[in-house]
Order: C-alpha cells, then structure tokens, then sequence
C-alpha cells in the first residue's frame, strides 16, 4: 500500500530523514517511533503528501507520488484520514460541520444518522452545534479524529495523538484507537512517548518503525 | 465543493458590491454622455466643413459661377440660395425693405479648408466675388467636443480600474484572513482550482451584481434626461446596451483581479 524506496528529505539545509525505506501493508498499526526531530512526523506529512521527498520516492497504492502534481495529490489525500498534532479544526464552522467537512469536499454524501453514531462515538453527542473553541485539547482531538474517519479512509495517519492530553483522557482516546484496529485498515501513527509505544506494541501488536537523527533503526514486528 | 459559506467568508462583499455600482453607473453615465458628446461634435464637423458660402457681385454670374465649381476638385455640390429663402433667413419678409438688393449666394459642399482655393480659382473668373467658410476658431471646437467621446471612455476605464482594485484587496484580505482554513481544506483533499474557484465566485457574483444596478440606474437616469430635454441624446437600446456592457465589463474586471489576487497569494 505504502512504499518508501530510499526517501530523503531536508527542510532548507537541514536534513530530517535520510535513505528511509519501508513498506506498510493492508492493514495494521505501525507506530513511528523516535525523539523529537527523529522525522516521524515528516514521515506522516510525506505519506499525506503535504512534503515531497528531495531523494527517492515514495508509492501508494502503487502510484508514485510525483512532486507537485496537486490534482494527484488531492486525489490521493482523499483516500487517507488525517489527524495532525494541531487537529486544525475550522472554528467558524461547528463540530458536526468540522466533523463533515471531508465529505462536503469530495461532494459525497453521508447519512445523518451514520454522522450522528460517529459522533457519539468519539463521546461528543449533544455538542455537534458546538464551535471548535468550547472543546478540550482531548476533544478537539476527538473531533478531528472523526473528521478523518467520515470518509472511511484507506489509511489512517496519526501525528502525536496523545500529547499534551491528561492521563485520563489519554487512555480514553487510546481505547478509541485500539478500537480503530479492528477496522482492518492500515493506521500511522507517530509519537515520541515510548510508553505509548510500549503500550500499543503489547495490546495491539503494534508495528514499531523506530527513527533516530532522520534514519530508521530499527524495525520491530 | 458545497462548503458552508461561513467557513470562507467574503467580509469585504458590500463593499465591492457598493463599488461596483456606483463605478458602473459613473462608467454608464460618462460612456452615454461621451458618446453624445461625440455624435454632437462629429456632426457639428461634418455640417461646419461642408458648407461654404460663394457671395457674387451680381445676379448676372451665378451660372458663370455654377459652372466653375462644377469643374473645381474638392467641390462635392453647389446650390443657389434663393431670394425668398434669403429674405426669410434675414428675417426681412414683410419688414417693409423687400426692395433692399441682395447679394447673390451660392451654397457649396467642400471641406474648409479648401476655402483659399475655391476663391481664388473663381476670383480668377469673377472679380469681386467672396467666399467665406466656417471659423478655425469653430472647428476645432466641434473637434474637441468630439475628442469628449474618447474621454468619457477614460473615465469608464478608469471606474472600472478602481473596481478590479477594490476586488483584488477585498480578496487578498479573504485570503489573509482565511490562511488557516484553506491549509485546513487542502489537508482533508480539496483541490486547488476548487478552492480558488469558491474564493473568485463571490466577488464577481457581487460585482456584476453591483454593475447591474448601479449601470441600470445610470441608463434610465438618461433616458429620462433624454426624453425632459431637446438635447441630441442616445436611444433607449444604446443606453441599455452601454449598461449591459458595463455591466459584463465589471464581471470580467472583478474575476481578473480575483484570480490575480489568489495566484499572488498562491505564490
């Protein structure tokens, strides 16, 4: 499904991840692995097509992406859900409109009532006319979450879904995605907590790709 | 792309909408009032340079005249004045001095200034003849009132440049101030030229809009004029189509300075 053949890439002169190469399956968790500034994050922005790598290139579903080709680019991004460390949720719009904004970009069409289900499941029914700003970290979480969920994604790109968040509502989220590994897609996710990691490893047997200084280290089943 | 329109707000659209009215009734109204400037001054012209007046020192030359100008190069007709028409473009019918001689005229149709030529060339002929032709002092006057016509159509330039400039920096604003937004938009797989189309519809929807009314109003404005005053005017189509025109003009006006102000923005 995703393939990385000998992908660099550099911010200015800096280099963030060099000669990586891997491959993800059909289904799955990988969990990136790696301190911060490792390139785990690069990784999920170069699967989700936001950077293009300055060396090698990167396949998904067998199309090689090619740099700067937007129309292919949003075309793919459509077939992936998305879930950045900053959530970027819209605050003029409410969390259901948030929540349904995918579809209203690609023109599909969702059933209320399967909005609605979605939306009491990631634990936020009854606030769907809310604005993002009345939401805690975990929720606002939550929400983009389901936003990357609403289009029944191919794959699924997690960036630091935990950070920042308290105990509590970490675990929560938690069992929300180990309840998302069950949907027998594919699903990314990057962090820097090795407890998580650890975590995910043993309940859910994980994938860990772990980076140090923008290289793969190691690669643990 | 049916995104809720809070999502991209255009905050800056009365504005536009309010500009683009009033710039196209101006652009309507200075066009119209051009375009009658010009047909008044191109028709003043055209009658002051054709007619030059042959007056003969007798009755006795005129067809000795006529002849002369038959066979003069620039001449294109010449006509006798009558006496009676004579008498009563003086104004001396029924005045009491019928008996007063008058000069023999001849009306002759040849440019002005070939008023040197045709006089010398019937001097030559007829001792004592003279032929008078319109003031350059004129002329140039119905010239300039025909040059009016190109001014209007600066100023419509003009209106309609102020228009493009208020779209390009309400646009810019929408963007600066949707930035977030639309990163937010491309993350979850919209595509560019959806997204600019979405940011250039509203301001030319608005402005041609704006265009329409403000145009509208102008071309009835001188219709009304037209039909209170003798004034040599337009007809009621040429000042619709001028508001039509204008109307299109602003359309397309609004839509280049949007796609100019998102590829400046792009970039």
């Amino acid at each position: 499904m995703i393939s990385f053949e000998d992908v660099s890439f550099t911010y200015g002169q800096t280099p963030v991840l060099e000669g990586a190469s891997f491959a993800i399956g059909d289904a799955g968790l990988v969990v990136l692995a790696g301190e911060t500034g490792a390139g785990k994050s690069t990784i999920v922005r170069l699967c989700h097509l936001e950077l293009w790598p300055n060396r090698g290139q990167i396949r998904l579903w067998g199309e090689v992406s090619q740099p700067r080709d937007e129309r292919a680019a949003a075309r793919l991004r459509r077939r992936m859900g998305v879930v950045p460390e900053e959530s970027r949720l819209i605050e003029r719009l409410n969390i259901a409109e948030n929540i349904e904004l995918p579809m209203t970009v690609t023109g599909g069409r969702r059933r209320e009532r399967d909005l609605m289900e979605l939306i009491e499941w990631i634990g936020l029914g009854g606030r769907e006319h809310e604005h993002p700003s009345t939401l805690t970290a975990a929720e606002t979480r939550r929400a983009a979450l389901a936003r990357a969920l609403i289009v029944s994604p191919e794959l699924l790109l997690l960036d630091e879904p935990l950070s920042g968040l308290d105990p509590g509502s970490a675990a929560d989220l938690l069992s929300l995605l180990l309840d998302l590994q069950t949907i027998g897609r594919p699903i990314v996710l990057a962090s820097r907590d090795p407890d998580l990691t650890d975590d995910l490893r043993r309940r859910a047997s994980a994938r860990v790709l772990t980076l140090a200084s923008g290289r793969v280290v190691e690669d643990a089943p | 792309m049916t995104l809720p329109s809070r999502a991209l707000p255009a905050e800056g659209l009365p504005v536009v909408v309010g500009v683009a009215a009033g710039m196209a009734a101006i652009a309507v109204l200075c066009l119209l009032v051009g375009l009658a400037l010009r047909d008044m001054g191109t028709r003043w012209r055209l009658s002051l340079g054709a007619v030059m007046l042959v007056e003969l020192p007798g009755e006795g030359n005129t067809a000795a005249a006529h002849d002369l100008l038959a066979a003069a190069p620039d001449v294109r007709g010449a006509r006798t004045i009558e006496a009676a028409r004579l008498s009563a473009l003086l104004g001396i019918e029924d005045s009491g001095i019928e008996g007063l001689a008058l000069p023999a005229l001849i009306e002759v149709d040849a440019p002005a200034d070939a008023r040197a030529a045709v006089e010398a060339m019937l001097a030559a002929e007829i001792p004592g003849i003279r032929v008078t032709a319109p003031s350059p002092a004129l002329q140039l006057g119905a010239h300039r009132l025909a040059m009016a016509g190109w001014i209007g159509l600066a100023l419509a330039a003009l209106s309609l440049a102020t228009v493009g400039a208020v779209v390009y920096a309400a646009t810019g604003r929408m963007l600066l101030a949707a930035r977030e937004t639309l990163s937010t938009l491309r993350l979850i797989g919209a595509e560019a030229r959806d997204l600019r189309q979405r940011i250039v519809q509203p301001w030319v929807v608005g402005a041609s809009l704006g265009a329409a009314v403000g145009g509208g109003i102008s071309a009835l404005l001188a219709d009304l004029i037209t039909q209170a005053t003798t004034m040599i005017w337009l007809d009621k189509e040429v000042s619709l189509g001028v508001a039509l025109a204008a109307t299109v003009a602003t359309g397309l006006v609004a839509w280049a300075a949007a796609r100019l102000a998102w590829a400046s923005a792009d970039a």
